[in-house]
C-alpha cells in the first residue's frame, strides 16, 4: 500500500494486535521548505558557515517527519551540535594530518622524490579506505537518531569491516572494467541491510546480483556506443574547422575567434549530449537496482517492493537541476541589479576633494567587487533550494516503495542503546552525505 | 480567571496516539490542553497524565501551517504522543512558545551569530589596527623552511619556462644585485633569477629569492629602472611579505580544500599562488620605503623607480596638444599597450598615484648609474641563452648570482669589486 494517507485515517483509531497489523508507508509533503531554504542560507552567511549543521538538522527533522508509517511520523532526534563536533574532530584528527603529511613530504623529501610519491599514494589509499568508513558511520549515526513511536533504529555492524569490503571491491572495479559493480552494490547493500535494526528486530537482505546484470550489460555497451558515437560525430563536425586552423597556421594568419568558439561549442555540446544520454541509460539501470534492493529486503513478515522508473528518475534529476539553478539565478539577478545601480549612482557623483581619475578607479573597484560577490553568491546559490530538491527526491522514493504483509508492532521492543555521541563528521568532510 | 477563548481551548479534546517507548505498539488517547500542560487520558481514565509545557519537546518545530504534532516529555523517556490535525499544533504553539520554529531557530543560531559578530569585530580591529597575524606566523617560519618554500615556489613559477643565463648579462645582473644587497644593510643574501617569460612583472618569493621576467628587462628604459624594481622586491623580501602572503593565502585555501575534501593541491602550486598574490597597499608602501633606502645607500637615483611606475601605470599618457590626430592616435595606442602591459605588474603590485608621489618627493642626492652602458647592454641580452628551469628547486641557486658577499666600492666613475667571500 502506498500513497499519501491522511493522518487521521482509520488505522490511527485501531488498537494493537498481537497477530500483526498491516503497515502502510506514506509521504506527507513537507510545507514551508522554500522559507526554510532562505533562512538556512541567510543564517549560514551570518554565522560564517557554522549554522550549516543546525540548518541541516532542521531539514532532516522536516524530511523524517514527512515519512509516515501507519500515519505516524518518523522522528529525527539528531542535534546540530553533534554534527558540528563530529566535523571538528574529523577535521583536526584526520583531514588536517592528511593535508599536512604530503606537504611535509614535499618539504623534507623533495617534490619529485619517489618517497614523496609513495607517501602520496599511501594517502590516497587511506583516503579511499576512510571513504567506506564514512559511508557506514554516517548511516549508523542517522539510524541511531531515527525513532518511530519512540523505538530507535540502529546499525550494529563494524564500519571498518564494511570499509574493507568497499575497499577491495572498489579496487577491482577498474580491473574488471566495471563488471563487478552490480555484485559490489548488492554486497554492500546486504552488509548495511543485515546490520540494520528497528528496536530488537533486524532487517534481512535476501537476493543476488544476478537480476541486475542484464540491464548493467546494456548500460555498459550503451556507454561504449555513446562514447564512440559522440567521438565520431565530434570528429566529423569539427573536421572543417580544424582544417581551417591548419591552413591558417601554415599561412601564419590568426585563427578567427568564431572558429575557436565553434570548436568549443561543438566539444561542450557533444559532451553534454553524451552526459545526458549516459544519464538516461544509467537511470534505467539505477531504477532497476533500487527496485531490486527493495524486493530483497524483509522485516518481520513485511516484504518491500519498488516501482521506480527511469523516466521518473530522469524527470526528478532534470527538474531538481532547474530548481537549483533558480537559486543561482536569483543571486545573479540581484547582484547584476546591484552592480549596475552602484555603478550608475557612484559614477554620477564626484567628491570635490578626490581626483576624478582616482574616483573612477574606486567606482570600478566597487563594481568589480560587487560582480565578484555576485558570482560567488550565484555559485553558492546552487545549494539554496537543496532542502526542496532533497524533499522531492525523498518523496519520489517513498511514494514508490510499497510494503506488503503484517507485523506484530506491539512485540517489537526497544533495542539496546548505542553510545554514539557525535555526528557523521567524516561523511560531512567527504561530502557524501545523502541529506 | 481564564478568558473565554482559553476556557474553550482547555475544554477541547483531541484524539491522539500514545506510545510508551518500550514497544512499537501504541494506544488511542484523549488529549487536552490545560494551564499547566498537556493532559493525557488513557481509556477514559479519570486521572490523566500531566505533561508540563516546559518539559515538552516536539519532533518537528511547530509552525502556523503544521498539520500535526509529535510530542515527547523529558520525564517520560521514550514515550511519544502523536496528535494529528493542525488545530492542536497551533494551540500547543501558543501555550508552549519554546516549541515553535522561530524559538528553536533563534536558540540554535544565537550563539553562532554572537560568535560571528565577535569574530567580525576582532577581524575589524585587526584590520584597523594594522595587525597582521599572518606576518607573525611568517616570522616563526625557520630559515631552512623559508628557503625550501622559496625553491619550491621558484620551481613552480619558473620551472616550465626557461631561465635566462647569457654569461655577460648574468654577470652584469650579479653586479647590480650585489650592489643593492650590500646597500640593504641586512646581511640578506638575495638570489635573483631571470625567467624567460613574456609577462611584465617581478616577484619576491620566500627565502629572499627574486624572479624578474624577460619582458621586464627588455621593457626597462634604464638600469636605474631595473634597480628600482629590484630594490622594491628586496623590500618585500626584507619585510617577509611573500611569506606573509603565503601564510594568509595558503591558510585560507588549505581550509577551503579541507572543507571540500581536497588533498594539498594548494601547497603543490606555491609559485602559481605567489604569481597571483596581490600585496596590500601598506605592504607596497613598506617595500617602497625599503627600496628608497636601498637605492640611496647604493647611490642609485630613485627616479628610475618612479619612471618605471609612471610608465607601467600609464600615467601622463594624455594626448599632446598641437600634435596631429594620427600622432595622438598612435600615442594613445602606445599608451594603451603600455597600460595593458602594466596591468600584469599592477595587478600584483597596486601602484596608486600617492606611491608615485612619495618616490618623486625623495630628496636629490649624488648618484651614479646602476650599471654602466656596457653592462646594461649585456643584461638586456641575458635571455639570448636560456636553460631549462626544471632543476631549480634542487639546485636552488641555479643561474643566480653567486656574488652576494662581494662588496661594491665606487671609485670615481670606475666601479671596482672586492670579493669578500674569500
Amino acid at each position: 500500500m502506498t500513497g499519501a494517507v491522511p493522518a487521521s485515517s482509520a488505522y490511527l483509531q485501531s488498537e494493537n494486535s498481537s497477530l500483526g497489523e498491516p503497515v502502510v508507508l506514506s509521504w506527507m509533503r513537507p510545507l514551508g521548505l522554500i522559507g526554510l531554504s532562505f533562512w538556512n542560507f541567510l543564517a549560514r552567511v551570518l554565522t560564517l558557515g557554522i549554522y550549516h549543521f543546525w540548518g541541516k538538522t532542521e531539514v532532516r527533522k522536516r524530511l523524517w517527519s514527512a515519512i509516515r508509517i501507519n500515519g505516524e511520523p518518523l522522528v529525527y532526534t539528531g542535534r546540530g551540535l553533534e554534527l558540528f563536533l563530529g566535523f571538528l574532530i574529523v577535521f583536526f584528527l584526520i583531514l588536517l594530518p592528511l593535508l599536512l603529511i604530503p606537504v611535509a613530504a614535499i618539504f623534507y623529501l623533495g617534490p619529485e622524490s619517489t618517497a614523496t610519491k609513495v607517501v602520496q599514494l599511501l594517502l590516497y589509499v587511506v583516503f579511499f579506505y576512510l571513504f567506506g568508513v564514512a559511508v557506514y558511520r554516517a548511516q549508523r549515526y542517522r539510524m541511531s537518531r531515527t525513532t518511530w513511536r519512540g523505538i530507535r533504529g540502529q546499525l550494529v555492524g563494524n564500519p571498518w569491516q564494511y570499509a574493507w569490503t568497499s575497499f577491495w571491491t572498489g579496487l577491482l572495479v577498474p580491473l574488471t572494467l566495471g563488471w563487478i559493480l552490480p555484485w559490489r552494490a548488492v554486497k554492500l547493500q546486504k552488509f548495511i541491510t543485515n546490520d540494520t535494526r528497528i528496536g530488537n528486530r533486524s532487517f534481512l537482505f535476501e537476493g543476488s546480483s544476478k537480476p541486475l546484470y542484464v540491464r548493467f550489460a546494456i548500460l555498459w555497451f550503451s556507454a561504449i556506443l555513446i562514447y564512440l558515437a559522440v567521438m565520431m560525430s565530434l570528429g566529423a563536425l569539427m573536421f572543417p574547422s580544424l582544417q581551417e586552423i591548419q591552413l591558417l597556421s601554415e599561412r601564419g594568419a590568426q585563427v578567427p575567434t568564431m572558429t575557436l568558439v565553434k570548436i568549443l561549442a561543438t566539444v561542450y555540446g557533444g559532451l553534454i549530449i553524451a552526459f545526458l544520454l549516459y544519464s538516461i541509460a544509467s537511470a534505467w539501470y539505477r531504477a532497476r537496482m533500487i527496485n531490486h534492493f527493495a524486493s530483497c529486503t524483509k522485516f518481520e513478515n513485511l516484504k518491500f517492493s519498488g516501482s521506480l522508473q527511469a523516466r521518473g528518475l530522469v524527470y526528478m534529476a532534470v527538474t531538481n537541476f532547474f530548481i537549483r539553478l533558480t537559486g543561482s539565478l536569483i543571486f545573479l539577478v540581484i547582484g547584476i541589479i546591484l552592480a549596475f545601480w552602484a555603478y550608475g549612482a557612484l559614477s554620477g557623483m564626484s567628491p570635490p576633494d578626490v581626483d576624478p581619475l582616482e574616483w573612477d578607479k574606486t567606482v570600478r573597484g566597487i563594481t568589480v567587487a560587487l560582480a565578484t560577490g555576485t558570482l560567488l553568491f550565484a555559485m553558492a546559490g546552487f545549494v539554496l533550494f537543496a532542502p526542496v530538491t532533497e524533499a522531492r527526491n525523498s518523496g519520489y522514493l517513498i511514494n514508490r516503495i510499497s510494503i506488503d504483509g503484517t507485523a506484530a508492532l506491539a512485540e517489537i521492543e526497544q533495542g539496546a542503546k548505542q553510545d554514539i555521541k557525535l555526528g557523521e563528521g567524516l561523511a560531512e568532510a567527504f561530502d557524501i552525505d545523502a541529506f | 480567571m481564564h478568558s473565554k477563548t482559553t476556557d474553550e481551548a482547555f475544554a477541547k479534546r483531541f484524539d491522539g496516539r500514545f506510545s510508551d517507548g518500550t514497544t512499537a505498539g501504541s494506544q488511542r488517547v484523549d488529549v487536552r490542553l490545560s494551564k499547566q500542560g498537556l493532559l493525557i487520558y488513557n481509556n477514559g481514565d479519570k486521572d490523566p497524565t500531566l505533561w508540563p509545557y516546559e518539559k515538552l519537546a516536539v519532533a518537528e518545530p511547530l509552525r502556523k501551517n503544521s498539520i500535526d504534532a509529535l510530542v515527547t516529555c523529558s520525564g517520560y523517556a521514550g514515550s511519544t504522543l502523536f496528535v494529528p490535525g493542525g488545530v492542536f499544533a497551533r494551540m500547543l504553539g501558543e501555550y508552549a512558545p519554546q516549541l515553535t520554529t522561530g524559538a528553536e531557530r533563534w536558540r540554535n543560531a544565537r550563539p553562532w551569530l554572537l560568535t560571528a559578530l565577535a569574530a567580525s569585530v576582532i577581524v575589524g580591529f585587526i584590520y584597523v589596527a594594522d595587525i597582521s597575524p599572518a606576518r607573525h606566523v611568517a616570522m616563526l617560519i625557520p630559515d631552512k623552511m623559508r628557503d625550501s618554500l622559496g625553491k619550491h615556489s621558484l620551481q613552480s613559477m619558473v620551472g616550465k619556462r626557461g631561465v635566462c643565463v647569457a654569461k655577460e648579462g648574468r654577470e652584469a645582473l650579479d653586479r647590480l644585485v650585489s650592489r643593492l644587497s650590500l646597500a640593504s644593510g641586512t646581511d640578506t643574501n638575495f638570489k635573483v633569477t631571470v625567467a624567460d617569460w613574456g609577462l611584465l612583472n617581478a616577484f619576491a618569493t620566500p627565502g629572499e629569492y627574486i624572479v624578474v621576467t624577460r619582458k621586464l628587462i627588455t621593457t626597462a628604459d634604464s638600469p636605474d629602472e631595473l634597480a628600482g624594481v629590484l630594490a622594491h622586491e628586496m623590500g618585500h623580501g626584507i619585510s617577509l611579505h611573500p611569506e606573509t602572503g603565503l601564510v594568509r593565502v595558503v591558510g585560507l585555501s588549505a581550509t577551503f580544500e579541507l572543507l571540500v575534501g581536497g588533498g594539498g593541491g594548494t601547497l603543490a602550486n606555491l609559485g602559481i599562488l605567489l604569481a597571483q598574490l596581490s600585496y596590500t597597499r601598506g605592504a607596497e608602501i613598506e617595500a617602497d620605503e625599503h627600496a628608497l633606502r636601498i637605492l640611496k645607500a647604493a647611490k642609485i637615483s630613485p627616479t628610475g623607480l618612479a619612471k618605471f611606475f609612471k610608465r607601467v601605470s600609464g600615467a601622463g599618457s594624455g594626448s599632446d596638444k598641437g600634435k596631429s590626430g594620427k600622432e595622438n592616435d598612435k600615442k594613445k595606442k602606445e599608451a594603451q599597450g603600455s597600460w595593458t602591459q602594466g596591468l600584469d605588474i599592477l595587478r600584483t603590485h597596486p601602484a596608486p598615484s600617492d606611491r608615485l608621489e612619495r618616490v618623486m618627493r625623495q630628496a636629490v642626492y649624488p648618484a651614479t648609474p646602476a650599471l654602466n652602458a656596457e653592462d646594461w647592454a649585456a643584461l638586456k641580452k641575458i635571455c639570448s641563452k636560456t636553460e631549462d628551469g626544471a632543476g631549480l628547486s634542487n639546485s636552488g641557486e641555479k643561474s643566480m648570482n653567486q656574488t652576494q658577499k662581494r662588496r661594491y666600492e665606487p671609485n670615481g666613475s670606475d666601479e671596482k669589486w672586492t670579493d669578500h667571500t674569500k
